[in-house]
């Protein structure tokens, strides 16, 4: 009880509450201007963290966690670029919602989505995280492969109209990802001389390419319709109460999946994101609406990818694990402040996590509200005219690129990404499969090495696990199901 | 405090003549490129050191982290920068391993070594609950079920490795050796049973207390974090990798004067007190070597590596 105290009285601290909100507000500008991620985010101001006391410096990362995450719903609703890889499912009916002139219910309920979101995945840390810590430690190299796989027939089976075209971008996707430093023998794949392709393509780069430029082409490229809900209002900001009340079952499972896949290392919110839309779909009444401006299907990836700020949050607290890119500035800034994340965090130093769990309470709900209070703002901020927007855009996504790490390269790749993403696009190629398996493709290909080499080459690993043989199961079904469903539809026109 | 400290180094600085004193600091920030993303080993140990540098220095102290290619573009960076002592790499054993390899633009020699800082040695250790209480046992197990036992380290390339492969070489090969990504990776391997286990850091040892079960260290003497665990060479196992090893570098041609004054300063920050309190927390063994020393050391453990990446197959 003390220790609860002792964290409740940090964060009513006003010193505190003020670098929240800074950090909301930093992080909320990052989250809406594509290809700034929350990890460059974060990253980026580790150093005055550093300055601050260590309490302190968490504050100000939890509240630009929370904004970037939250933000990216912005520019996905309102341009179809996600401004960060948390959105990516986000666009998919958020754009059509806002082309159907509903931008501010999309906005409004992206917004409620990330908070109730938040709080559920911060309840879980508070309550389950000792329990949760050990439930990542079932997952082995097995179980990941299949999680990989899974991940990977799913999004190709939900991404596009045609499943062969959504493999074969899942499949070029894993193929890119083998560039680089193998991290199994150490040997040069496709590297051609280039040191910059040692760490393989940069998936920000790519993922920056494909959204912001390929994006910026359509618009250029669509006759008299670029910009055309910029000019639009926004309509009501909020989705009525009853529709979101009959959407429990989507919010909660969305919570779960987002709580869940931001516990396990590597797999991240843009995994989250595509299993909660996907879950969502299934739980919906009309299914076959999805993609053509659902609201469940905004807010379920909403809820899921602040649910992962909490579940990444979990592992990273109690094993020093972090589950999410995004918490891997943070473990540092605890290891710099001199507190060592572990199993012994939660008996030695409990009002530590006590602080940290208001503190993500607090900078959850102050982001909702700025947010809210921003949106009209926002809107009228990102109103450029439609001429200027698109070679804006283009600029900016080059720039994004070279600032991650300073190199030309990385903007030569965005600039390749983006052109080849709106051929790919004009042919009917899905292009997240391609993302997806671009970042789960090393997962995929170590994991199962790394497999092998402990069994001796022994495939049985995967039906005996049954965590492992399960997961696979679940790529499986979604591949049928797609596959019936383009029957069905074939049959259909047929008649 | 802070004027008098400033007096102080303008004074040493005037004393040896004008060069040094034009030649560093001059106000002008001084980059430390850290080849590695931001939260890892070789980054904590340099926010530490800029933290305890920028204490005495007038200009700036700013971190860079510049990582990839496992610390080849970083390194790439500074070998590139002007020799002005304004741009330093926190430089070390993962240097000497990324250019051996062929993933830097030149060789260690081509780096002006200046001084050292440390040593981070490995642990043995496998999951509180094991059946192996010591070393013998692992090996005698890996024996008796030949394929079965396995020994994780945290990157192909990197020190663990070459440290995991050569002790397993000593000991006759009873191990399956398994690359993992990262400690952090390396850590819930172990924990969750899918390797027997691991080479890690003293550090991640002292965070899963309790949870994992030391059985060797890697340094020459006792570690003060496990005066109860013997090291590899008490066990009778001799020459294999003692450990990360991180120093200060920089482009080749800083004028001397230069070189000895930053090589003061690193000398200075290593008498922080909480320089100090940081090292024993993680077990860091504080070896101060400068310049010429420094350059010597480098050549040694330059010889010594590359026979070790060419046993594992990692250079031909």
């Amino acid at each position: 009880m003390d220790a609860v105290l002792k964290g409740l009285a940090f964060v009513l601290q006003p010193g505190t509450l003020l670098w929240i909100v800074v950090g909301d507000i930093v992080g909320v500008f990052i989250g809406a201007l594509p290809g700034l991620t929350a990890t460059m985010g974060l990253a980026l101001f580790l150093p005055i963290t550093i300055r601050l006391d260590s309490l302190t410096g968490i504050a100000l990362m939890l509240g630009l966690y929370f904004g970037a995450v939250t933000g990216a719903s912005i520019p996905a609703i309102l341009f179809g670029i996600p401004g960060n890889p948390n959105a990516i499912a986000t666009v998919l009916d958020g754009l059509p919602m806002a082309r159907k002139g509903q931008a501010g219910v999309a906005l409004g309920g992206a917004v409620i989505a990330s908070l109730i979101g938040g709080l559920v995945s911060t309840t879980a840390l508070l309550i389950a995280s000792p329990a949760l810590a050990r439930f990542s430690l079932f997952f082995g190299p097995a179980e990941y492969f299949a999680l990989a796989v899974a991940s990977l027939t799913i999004i190709a089976s939900v991404s596009g109209t045609s499943l062969l075209k959504g493999l074969v971008m899942g499949a070029v996707g894993v193929l890119l990802s083998t560039v680089g430093i193998d991290t199994m023998t150490g040997a040069k794949r496709f590297m051609f001389g280039n040191p910059f392709l040692a760490n393989g393509i940069g998936l920000v780069p790519v993922l920056i390419g494909m959204f912001g430029i390929t994006q910026a082409l359509e618009d250029a490229a669509r006759p008299g319709g670029v910009g055309e809900m910029i000019t639009q209002r926004l309509g009501r900001l909020f989705p009525r109460l009853a529709q979101l009340a009959r959407m429990w079952r989507i919010i909660l499972e969305s919570s779960w999946i987002g709580t869940l896949v931001g516990i396990l290392p590597g797999a991240g919110a843009s995994v989250a994101v595509m299993l909660a839309y996907e879950r969502a779909r299934q739980l919906s009444e009309r299914p076959a609406e999805f993609g053509s401006g659902r609201l469940e299907g905004v807010i379920a990836p909403e809820v899921a990818n602040n649910a992962c700020i909490g579940g990444g949050l979990i592992p990273t607290l109690t094993l020093a694990l972090p589950g999410e890119s995004a918490a891997v500035p943070i473990l540092a800034a605890l290891v710099i402040h001199g507190i060592t994340p572990g199993p012994l965090l939660f008996s030695f130093q409990p009002h530590f996590i006590y602080a940290v769990v208001f503190t993500m309470i607090v900078a959850n709900v102050t982001t909702c509200v700025f947010q809210l209070g921003g949106i009209r703002l926002f809107v009228k901020a990102l109103s450029v005219p439609p001429a200027m927007l698109t070679p804006l855009i283009i600029v900016l996504s080059v720039l994004g690129a070279y600032a991650l790490n300073g190199w030309i390269f990385d903007a030569g790749v965005a600039v390749a990404a983006g052109v080849g993403g709106f051929f790919l696009k004009r042919a009917g190629y899905p292009l997240i499969p391609l993302i997806l398996g671009l970042v789960l493709g090393g997962m995929l290909e170590s994991e199962f090495r790394r497999a092998m080499i402990i069994t001796g080459g022994d495939l049985t690993i995967f039906v005996t696990r049954p965590l492992a043989a399960l997961l696979l199961a679940v790529g499986a079904i979604s591949l049928v199901r797609q596959l019936a469903a383009q029957r069905r539809l074939a049959a259909g026109h047929g008649r | 405090m802070r004027t008098v400290l400033a007096v102080l180094v303008l004074i040493l600085l005037l004393v040896p003549g004008t060069a040094g004193a034009a030649a560093w600091p001059e106000g002008r920030a001084v980059t430390i490129v850290v080849p590695f993303a931001a939260g890892g080993g070789t980054d904590i140990i340099a926010r530490q050191l800029q933290r305890a540098m920028q204490r005495f220095l007038d200009a700036p102290v700013v971190i860079r982290n510049i990582p990839g290619a496992g610390s080849g573009i970083g390194t790439n960076e500074v070998l590139r920068a002007r020799p002005d002592g304004h741009t330093l790499l926190l430089s070390g054993t993962h240097t000497v391993t990324a250019s051996l390899q062929g993933l830097t633009a030149g060789s260690v020699a081509q780096l002006d070594h200046i001084a050292s800082l440390n040593w981070d040695a490995f642990v043995i250790g496998v999951l509180e609950g094991a059946p192996y209480k010591t070393l013998k046992e692992l090996i005698e197990a890996g024996k008796q079920n030949p394929g079965k036992v396995t020994i994780g380290h945290a990157g192909v390339g990197a020190l663990t490795h070459l440290t995991a492969e050569a002790l397993n070489r000593a000991a006759g090969t009873p191990w399956t050796v398994v690359p993992f990504e990262g400690g952090a990776r390396l850590i819930a391997g172990v924990l969750g049973n899918v390797v027997t286990a691991g080479v890690f850091s003293q550090s991640e040892v002292v965070g899963q207390a309790g949870r994992l079960r030391p059985l060797a260290v890697t340094s020459q003497r006792r570690s003060p974090l496990f005066p109860q665990t013997p090291t590899l060479e008490e066990l009778g196992f001799k020459g294999i990798p003692q450990g990360s090893f991180r120093a200060v570098s920089g482009p080749k041609g800083i004028p001397m004067e230069t070189r000895r004054a930053i090589a003061a300063a690193v000398a200075r920050a290593m008498n922080d007190p909480e320089w100090i309190a940081f090292s024993r927390q993680n077990g860091l063994v504080k070896t101060y070597l400068a310049n010429e020393d420094l350059e010597r050391y480098f050549g040694v453990l330059t010889i010594e590596l590359s026979r070790l990446l060419r046993q594992v197959g990692l250079i031909k």
